[in-house]
């Protein structure tokens, strides 16, 4: 690893972050908490310390989960990334076993932050554990993700996608948290959270018992404001804050010339409380990209300029498949079907995925539905274009 | 006439309501195509040695598969995921004693096989009608057609793993059509072959985003081990995606020299996978890593294989 050329003091660091915000349209959010991150940077490299657990972390740092490229992972511990993310649900763990063989050979466990998750059952309606969610259940997953990890220990373990504020401390694991911390096998505990992300965020800041936060943040997100707001407060606290969902799904957007996932990843941590944000790399380049935004995170008008464009696509190319257009068309069609069809044509840019879903629905409608209609009266309250889709899977199918 | 018309408008306003609320409730996928087609592998009476179904079946689809495995469902996205039904069976007497199935619409057989490969865990598992899969920790898991099937109890259970496959069992009946692999694996060379080392790779083999849709084994000649792959259909771009590996080798140092014998390709050293040498055959990258010494003659013969088949 590349020796730090520069260390940035607070005001530094302050003055540059409310740059890129005041650029980024977001009102500048500063912190005043003794514990607030800091940064440090050499040629490629830039960390942040993540709340009271002390530890530097790579402001860019790995989400592993879709990888199963060993040779990425590899390449991404030799370029100084030192901070990785996994779970045990991941590949029903051979996530966990993948990065576990590459850091041995790697021979880099001690220079490496890991974090993995251990996911108990939760009753989705209720937001709350079932009632097998039990001290020994989450001790015995995470021991058997240890021995996946061919690790001694772990130096992050996440309570997986919390559901609400309910479940945050649940006195089983918080039990086996503690226990396991006294073993030596994990030195910090987290929860992970994806929905209701401020409400679980303040609930966890209640107690001192977790040190980290993994919490889904991007420009996208309709409580954005309410996630900074509280990933402010949890900061405050000294609780390390990591951003994940970063990318807002990774769409494949190259067909309209814009590149967003850079900005997308700068827009989370140009908020200073953000530690580290952990995108999901399945290959090289994307890894190059990621890696790149380290030496320059201010967020540039032409990145604006990225993330208006890509917020454009993402309102009105995603079916959310609520089925409420089906309605308004006079053939009664399943149009969540057709959209389905078109994002497989442009979203994933797969033609023979596209067509097998058109000659299934065809099984049960007319291959050319609207042909019978002067005009479409078929109306997506989300705003897509729906007659001009249509249009395009017939031509596809002509 | 305004009365009868305001009646009619009434009537009309009431169907339409009806209409709007009854589509609303109905996941669209449930009413047809793939959620049709899950439901039927499932029944209202169904109960596997006392675990009877708890509920109604859940579907989820591309835009809402994230609510029920969040991270995880990234996997199967890459993997061209249809639909999922998952189904919570409880154990008489003990609610807290659960069963849990799932059963993914993956669209094609080759993205069930790849997606199956890559969750795959404990030993290898065949069952009575020939599907393949792996059971153990807890977890029964398998391939058949377009369908990947979890089937999963808590590993301490007593009921695992007879539970478990009794309704693997059931299911696989249920799936129609016998058990098949997918049918490029015959393209690969057959001897030396690694059994049950085929792999399916849906987008970025050899960490590279250009090259996808892959399908590799695993072969060993005396003490060499090496890996034979081959892009699962013949694609217009696959001079140019081979343009791009040679540059991005270029750029690594790690790019040797073309083919003998005028082959069209080249070999290189990869920084993270070895030896490599790569060529288009009938429109497909093949390739074979770390077996400098036979790697050309492996590639001809596969060649071959693939002329044979047309």
């Amino acid at each position: 690893m590349k020796k730090n050329k520069s260390v940035y003091t607070r005001r530094e660091f302050l003055k540059t972050s409310a740059r890129g915000l005041a650029i980024s349209g977001v009102s500048p959010f500063l912190t005043k908490s003794p514990l607030f991150s800091l940064l440090q940077e050499n040629d490629e490299l830039s960390y942040r310390i993540l709340g009271r657990t002390g530890l530097k972390v790579t402001m860019v740092s790995f989400g592993v989960m879709t990888t199963d490229n060993p040779g990425v992972v590899a390449k991404a511990i030799r370029m100084g990334i030192n901070h990785f993310d996994t779970a045990n649900v991941y590949q029903s763990g051979n996530n966990e076993k993948m990065l576990g063989e590459v850091i041995k050979r790697e021979h880099a466990r001690d220079r490496l932050i890991i974090a993995t998750k251990v996911a108990l059952g939760r009753d989705k309606s209720s937001g709350r554990f079932t009632a097998d969610a039990s001290k020994e259940a989450f001790i015995r997953q995470y021991e058997e993700g240890l021995k996946r990890l061919q690790m001694e220990y772990v130096d992050i373990v996440y309570v997986h996608n919390i559901l609400s504020p309910e479940m945050v401390f649940h006195e089983p694991v918080l039990e086996a948290l503690t226990r396991l911390k006294k073993e030596g096998k994990v030195r910090f505990a987290g929860i992970s959270t994806h929905q209701r992300e401020e409400e679980v965020i303040r609930e966890t800041i209640k107690r001192d018992f977790y040190d980290v936060i993994l919490t889904a943040y991007n420009f996208k997100k309709d409580n954005r404001e309410a996630i900074r707001q509280a990933v402010a407060a949890a900061a405050q606290k000294g609780i390390g804050i990591v951003a994940m969902k970063t990318q807002v799904g990774g769409y494949d957007v190259s067909a309209l010339g814009i590149s967003p996932f850079q900005a997308c990843l700068k827009w989370a941590l140009n908020d200073p409380n953000v530690s580290c944000a952990i995108p999901g790399i399945t290959n090289f380049k994307q890894l190059d990209e990621n890696f790149a935004i380290m030496k320059q995170f201010e967020l540039s008008p032409k990145d604006l300029k990225q993330l208006s464009r890509y917020s454009a696509y993402l309102n009105g190319t995603y079916c959310q498949g609520c089925g409420q257009c089906v309605g308004s068309c006079l053939r009664r069609l399943d149009i969540p079907e057709y959209m389905r069809s078109h994002m497989y044509l442009t979203g994933y840019k797969d033609t023979e995925q596209a067509l097998g879903l058109l000659r299934e629905i065809a099984s049960s409608a007319p291959t050319n539905p609207c042909s019978s209609c002067e005009s479409c009266s078929a109306c997506c309250p989300n705003g897509i274009d729906i007659r001009g889709r249509m249009k395009e899977l017939h031509a596809l199918q002509a | 006439m305004t009365g009868i018309h305001r009646t009619n408008g009434f009537i009309t306003a009431l169907l339409l309501l009806f209409v709007v609320f009854f589509f609303s409730t109905t996941p669209a996928g449930a009413r047809n195509g793939p959620g049709k087609e899950l439901a039927g592998l499932v029944q209202p009476g169904d109960q596997f040695g006392g675990f009877k179904k708890a509920a109604e079946s859940e579907y989820y689809f591309p835009d809402t598969l994230f609510e029920y495995i969040n991270g995880g469902a990234e996997l199967f996205l890459t993997y061209g995921f249809v639909a999922l039904m998952v189904t919570q069976f409880i154990e008489k007497g003990n609610p807290a004693h659960r069963a849990t199935l799932e059963i993914y619409n993956m669209g094609s057989i080759e993205n069930a096989f790849g997606v199956s490969r890559a969750e795959e865990g404990g030993k290898p598992y065949k069952l009575p009608g020939g599907a393949e899969g792996s059971l153990g920790n807890g977890m029964l898991q398998f391939y058949k057609g377009c369908f990947y099937v979890k089937i999963f109890l808590p590993p301490t259970s007593k009921a695992f793993p007879a539970v478990a496959e009794h309704i693997g069992k059931t299911v696989e009946g249920r799936i129609k059509g016998g058990f098949a692999r997918p049918d490029f694996f015959n393209l690969l060379p057959h001897s030396d072959r690694h059994t049950g080392s085929e792999n399916y790779t849906s987008k970025d083999f050899l960490g590279q985003p250009f090259f996808n849709r892959i399908a590799s084994a695993r072969y060993a000649r005396g003490e060499n081990m090496y890996t034979v792959f081959l892009s699962t259909e013949s694609d217009t771009n696959a001079a140019e995606n081979l343009g791009k590996y040679k540059e991005y080798l270029i750029q690594e140092n790690a790019y040797l020299s073309d083919l003998p014998g005028g082959m069209r390709g080249f070999t290189g050293r990869d920084p993270y996978y070895g030896n490599c040498a790569i060529t288009i055959i009938k429109g497909r990258i093949a390739g074979v890593l770390n077996n400098p010494e036979h790697a050309v003659s492996i590639l001809q013969s596969m060649g071959g294989r693939i002329d044979e088949k047309k």
